[in-house]
């Protein structure tokens, strides 16, 4: 059988050092010797442990990355029936080499 | 999840990596955002991790800028795939003859597998990989160069150890012998990695970029104390960071500061959106901050995120919106506010 008393004061090394929590633990663990009412008193405060060890938090920069998509860029067809050739940017070799793209 | 990491260094630093050597973030050159990271040593490296489970299958995006190679003969290698032993599957380079994108099998004195799409040298492109690793016939490696591919590999992929990638490195490669091969000087920017996971981002990245929102004005909530301030989001909007020159503080569980934040301008879609915070403890213990959204009059709180007692990043991404659970919009982000939280 494991010795609880042991047990909880080897437990209580690993506890951040500077816990004051764990310093009063360690005192009701030594006085505890297997007394009911000192168990529950371990009990209640091995609950209080974590938030006793509850440090200030120091936040110096804040801000979030949005994975941002622009929309593709719309392929400009050569041709478009009704609009002028003038007033695009053609290269009107490509169209006498592309026939199938004039109606 | 599936988008598992993902970096725009537009916090100003390098330690937005998971863990880095040598590396800067500079402004000089950036493909979204202010900044990038800055790659002009051959020991320089930085390090993207999954977490603590690898995937076989993952796919990167990398916005690369070349600068150089580290000599004229020199190989440039740029990244790296590790599974959770260390063991390198894949190494990925430019061909210092001719700027072609390369991969071999293992380290930069591994086996050649592929090769294919020239990189131009000081602009931006964007390299796609898609990775799966695994034992010939079933291994996989895809590059996209700007959305076209340029590299459809299968066969051996796996070098020995787990048929995994755990974590990807980013710049110097892990053998290096001279002519073998050398680390790339270059810039990277918007890194990212998915795995095939979930339901949305679970698989080629796409050209998308990381765009900065950064706290702009007072907020809902002000429970925070500033140590300047004069308002709380004057004390968290510097980038990079000045840790202790200026903070906001707080012991109290469960204070919330929101802050009005920057908007993006251009039209598009959200694929994910990362929260970072850089905080300490100010003394050895513990305590959690959790970042926050107040979106339509609404708070949600992210997930607790230890600190300790030095200054560092912790993170966290969202992939779907804690209002609607569905991807973010553009008007929804602008018109939110980001917080924190003591957790």
């Amino acid at each position: 059988m494991p010795d609880p008393v042991r047990e909880i004061t080897q437990l209580l090394d690993e506890v951040d050092q500077d816990a004051v929590a764990k310093r009063r633990i360690t005192q009701v663990v030594f006085e505890a010797d297997y007394n009911i009412e000192r168990i529950c008193q371990i009990t209640q405060l091995l609950g209080e442990v974590d938030q006793d060890a509850q440090k200030q938090r120091q936040v110096t920069q804040l801000f979030f990355e949005t994975d941002f998509d622009l929309p593709e860029v719309p392929v400009v067809p050569l041709y478009q029936p009704g609009v002028p050739t003038h007033h695009r940017s053609l290269d009107l070799s490509i169209l006498l080499y592309r026939p199938a793209m004039v109606p | 999840m599936s988008r598992r990491a993902q970096v725009g260094f537009e916090g100003g630093s390098p330690a937005q990596f998971d863990s880095y050597s040598g590396v800067t973030v500079s402004a000089a050159q950036a493909r979204t955002g202010t900044y990038s990271a800055r790659f002009d040593a051959y020991t320089e490296y930085g390090l993207l991790g999954l977490g603590i489970v690898g995937k076989s299958e993952v796919n990167l995006r990398i916005g690369l800028y070349p600068t150089a190679y580290r000599s004229g003969t020199e190989d440039g290698y740029f990244v790296q795939l590790f599974d959770s032993g260390g063991i390198s599957h894949l190494s990925f380079y430019l061909k210092a003859t001719d700027d072609v994108i390369q991969v071999k099998r293992g380290r930069s004195d591994g086996t050649w597998l592929a090769g294919g799409g020239v990189v131009p040298f000081n602009v931006w492109s964007c390299i796609e990989i898609r990775a799966l690793i695994a034992d010939a016939p079933n291994g996989r490696v895809v590059v996209k160069l700007d959305g076209g591919t340029v590299i459809d590999f299968t066969g051996d992929t796996r070098l020995a150890g787990t048929a995994e990638v755990y974590v990807a490195r980013y710049g110097y490669n892990s053998y290096y012998a001279g002519v073998s091969g050398s680390s790339l000087f270059c810039y990277m920017d918007d890194l990212a990695i998915n795995d095939t996971d979930g339901a949305v981002n679970n698989s080629w990245c796409g050209r998308a970029g990381l765009r900065p929102v950064i706290p702009t004005g007072v907020g809902n909530a002000s429970g925070w104390t500033p140590l300047v301030g004069p308002a709380n989001w004057q004390d968290v909007d510097e980038q990079p960071p000045d840790d202790v020159t200026t903070y906001v503080h707080s012991d109290v569980l469960n204070t919330v500061d929101t802050y009005v934040a920057s908007d993006i301008v251009p039209d598009g879609t959200v694929n994910a959106v990362c929260a970072w915070i850089r905080g300490q403890l100010d003394a050895v213990g513990t305590g959690n901050v959790a970042p926050m959204w107040r979106i339509a009059a609404a708070n949600y709180a992210g997930s607790d995120l230890p600190l300790d007692a030095s200054w560092k990043y912790v993170h966290q991404i969202y992939e779907t919106s804690p209002a609607t659970g569905v991807a973010f919009t553009k008007a929804e982000i602008n018109a939110a506010e980001i917080g924190i939280k003591v957790r």
